[in-house]
């Protein structure tokens, strides 16, 4: 082979190596995000804006949103017809329409943010200043939140699923970010308002890091996508390490999740994050073959046959646990010899913190099933139930 | 066929749908090992067999008879008091009152209350909530009996206790969390598996003591069939009649569904199953007959709740309109034709 041609295939290689995670996309103007985990979101760099589609998650062949990122308010001013299939503004962002973008001027400045999970997150990327009213304010236990709509700084909207529509229109938010339910019928007469509604499908990925991904389209809606993208690389490599390390592990306890409730016990199914993040987590999942992406109901004496072998049970409880009262409430579950170790959810912030800090909590059942290899976390959301409460 | 060969053919097939109760779950256990297990035995490899049977079915099976009983029972009391064949234990608002305790507890206070320093949480505070819930009404409608003279305004008020409860409910569920909302939910569609072994004394207790009541009230229902004029003739005091009645079927109806959760169409169903079978209006018969209908409807839901094969089941409050609907539908044509 010629010298030359060697040289040209080495070059290209180092080219390709040095593309850090972008690719072309077909029409060879904008530069893909490679999304490594997250499936149902897709992000195009282009020059002076950002698009970015969503999958449905709920029939995959479908769009469930389509936005233009505009970085320059000024250039979209002057030309939106740079844009590529933006036939309209359309006031119906929660179009399924492929070939309807919504135009979203970044970074956001005012936006009214639905669910408690994306405000903690936009407190760690510091952009809750953009925050201008939330949803379920009853429900928040984030301090900052809770000061600023005290003060009236932000404003309580009311129910996420039906939020007031006078308040919307008081606050002009430049975005809605709402979570999307399925067959839901969408969020009425607040979408003809005209306000750009960026549905916050990311609960449906079905892996951790797949979820965690979506931080990097929140940080390039609110002007922070080096800190998003940094934050995640953080995360994942966190994860990628500690999933290793509990691969190194020799034993794998069998694990036993959540507890029933009026005779019924729901679990996760095989294809959910949960049950990949207790794989990850080195842990023989009990009903890890169970069919299914959500949480299925078994009946409490199906999962007692199987639990009496499980060696650690967590269990995720609103309020204090008693091991007396759980053996009162359900006498089978005497039988289950397990190690418990709970989580108070009116305490700690797991579901605020954890859907976007999949580490952490892979790192807390580590310490918790694998005490051998020494890793302590530093996020103790499961507690061991003490001696007096069994 | 004689009544008494009726009633003694119901209590067999009640025998038969309580065996049936213990050996068939959603957990496949072979008979023999069920057998076994019930003198006594130990099944090797199976260490949860063994508690599944004794605290899981035999509990779950006695619940589910004298839930069906209890509930039948008030249906026959009311139909009977109220003259009317689609009265049941939901019209007089008291299941409402405890659904409205439980949803207190579980959406507003998210499952945890201290009462006097004490912390209660779990199925305990759902039990005790409900039975305040339902107690409350039940204390409001005998007050409101002794100022209103007509049953049909007492049946009003309890059918406007109902929404007002039911708004209430609405609100909270409104303004609750996700969690909060699906315990409701899955509390509100009944379930026999809730009374453990450490609680089935209580429930069988007031149970059997309401059940024991309503015997009490055979006589003066047979004669409120007549009028209550000739009742009252008779030497019945209508007043006293009436919160006496009123007592039992909350008592009942607090009972099944504190411990329970709201079970439908069986108070409503039965009475009428009861009369099909035995073709009698009068109650030293037919309550008996009700109870052991009722019972036995309750035993063959549960049954039925167990069918998928997958180990879930099916919510008893799925079952029994399913089973319900045609016998009122039956009653409200013959009616009809009539």
């Amino acid at each position: 082979m010629k010298p030359y041609i060697i040289i040209y295939i080495l070059l290209s290689l180092l080219l390709l190596a040095c593309g850090g995670g972008r690719t072309a996309n077909a029409d060879g103007q904008g530069d893909t995000l490679m999304l490594q985990y997250a499936r149902n979101l897709t992000i195009v760099d282009f020059p002076d804006y950002t698009e970015v589609t969503m999958r449905n998650p709920w029939d995959t062949t479908k769009v469930l949103g389509k936005y233009c990122l505009i970085k320059n308010e000024e250039l979209r001013d002057k030309n939106s017809s740079l844009i590529p299939h933006t036939s309209s503004i359309s006031p119906h962002t929660s179009s399924i329409s492929p070939h309807t973008s919504s135009l979203i001027p970044i970074p956001l400045h005012n936006a009214a943010v639905f669910s408690s999970v994306h405000c903690a997150l936009l407190h760690e990327l510091a952009a809750d200043e953009a925050v201008g009213g939330i949803c379920d304010f009853e429900f928040f236990n984030l301090p900052y939140y809770k000061q600023a709509v005290n003060t009236g700084r932000i404003v309580n909207l009311g129910n996420s699923m039906q939020p007031s529509l006078e308040k919307i229109i008081d606050l002009n938010p430049d975005a809605l970010l709402p979570s999307p339910f399925e067959n839901s019928g969408g969020l009425g007469r607040v979408e003809r308002l005209g306000i750009p509604i960026i549905w916050c499908a990311d609960y449906m990925e079905n892996t951790p890091l797949g979820r965690a991904e979506w931080i990097r389209f929140y940080g390039r809606l609110f002007g922070r996508a080096e800190q998003a993208d940094s934050i995640f690389r953080c995360v994942e490599s966190r994860y990628q390490e500690l999933r290793s390390a509990a691969l190194q592990a020799k034993t794998k306890p069998k694990l036993l999740p959540e507890m029933p409730w009026s005779g019924q016990w729901t679990l996760p199914g095989s294809g959910s994050s949960s049950t990949l993040l207790y794989k990850d987590a080195g842990a023989d999942y009990l009903f890890a073959d169970l069919e299914g992406a959500g949480g299925i109901p078994l009946s409490t004496e199906k999962v007692v046959d199987k639990a009496v072998e499980a060696d650690v049970w967590i269990i995720k409880h609103h309020g204090p646990l008693n091991r007396a009262q759980m053996n009162a409430d359900t006498p089978l579950l005497s039988n289950i010899k397990a190690r418990i170790w709970w989580c108070d959810t009116s305490k700690t912030l797991i579901y605020e913190e954890t859907p976007f800090h999949p580490e952490r909590l892979l790192e807390n059942l580590i310490g918790i099933l694998h005490p051998e290899l020494g890793i302590s976390s530093k996020y103790e959301y499961f507690m061991p139930l003490k001696t007096d409460e069994r | 066929m004689k009544d008494k060969y009726k009633l003694k053919l119901l209590a067999v097939a009640m025998v038969l749908l309580s065996v049936a109760n213990v050996l068939w779950g959603s957990l496949d256990i072979p008979v023999g090992e069920v057998w076994r297990i019930l003198c006594g035995g130990e099944v090797e490899g199976h260490p949860a067999w063994r508690i599944i049977v004794l605290q899981g079915r035999i509990p779950q099976m006695l619940t589910a008879l004298l839930t069906g009983s209890a509930l039948g029972t008030c249906g026959l009391l009311l139909q009977t008091a109220f003259r009317n064949p689609l009265a049941g234990p939901s019209i007089l608002g008291i299941d409402s009152g405890a659904n409205l305790g439980v949803a207190l507890v579980l959406l507003l206070l998210g499952g945890t209350a201290t009462i006097g320093g004490m912390t209660l949480g779990g199925h305990l505070l759902v039990v005790v909530a409900a039975m305040v819930g339902a107690l409350a009404i039940m204390a409001l409608l005998m007050l409101l009996s002794s100022l209103l003279r007509s049953q049909v305004m007492l049946l009003i008020t309890g059918v406007i206790i109902s929404y007002v409860t039911g708004s209430i409910i609405q609100l909270l569920n409104y303004s609750a969390t996700e969690q909060g909302v699906h315990s409701f939910v899955i509390w509100g569609m009944g379930n026999f598996a809730s009374v453990g072994i450490e609680r089935l004394p209580v429930f069988c207790a007031l149970s059997f003591a309401g059940l024991f009541l309503a015997f009490l009230l055979i006589k003066p229902l047979d004669a409120l069939l007549l009028g209550d004029h000739y009742a009252e003739n008779l030497g019945i005091r209508i007043g006293r009649m009436r919160q006496m009645l009123l007592l039992v079927t909350g008592l009942l109806t607090a009972t099944t569904t504190a411990f329970c959760g709201p079970i439908s169409f069986i108070g409503l169903a039965v009475p009428h199953l009861a009369r099909l079978t035995l073709g009698t209006s009068y109650h030293r018969t037919l309550m008996p007959a009700t109870m052991l209908v009722g019972a036995n409807l309750a035993l063959v839901c549960n049954l039925l709740s167990t069918l998928p094969r997958d180990g879930s089941i099916i919510p008893i409050s799925v079952i029994t309109p399913l089973i319900g609907a045609p016998v009122v539908l039956h009653v409200i044509l013959r009616q009809r034709a009539s």
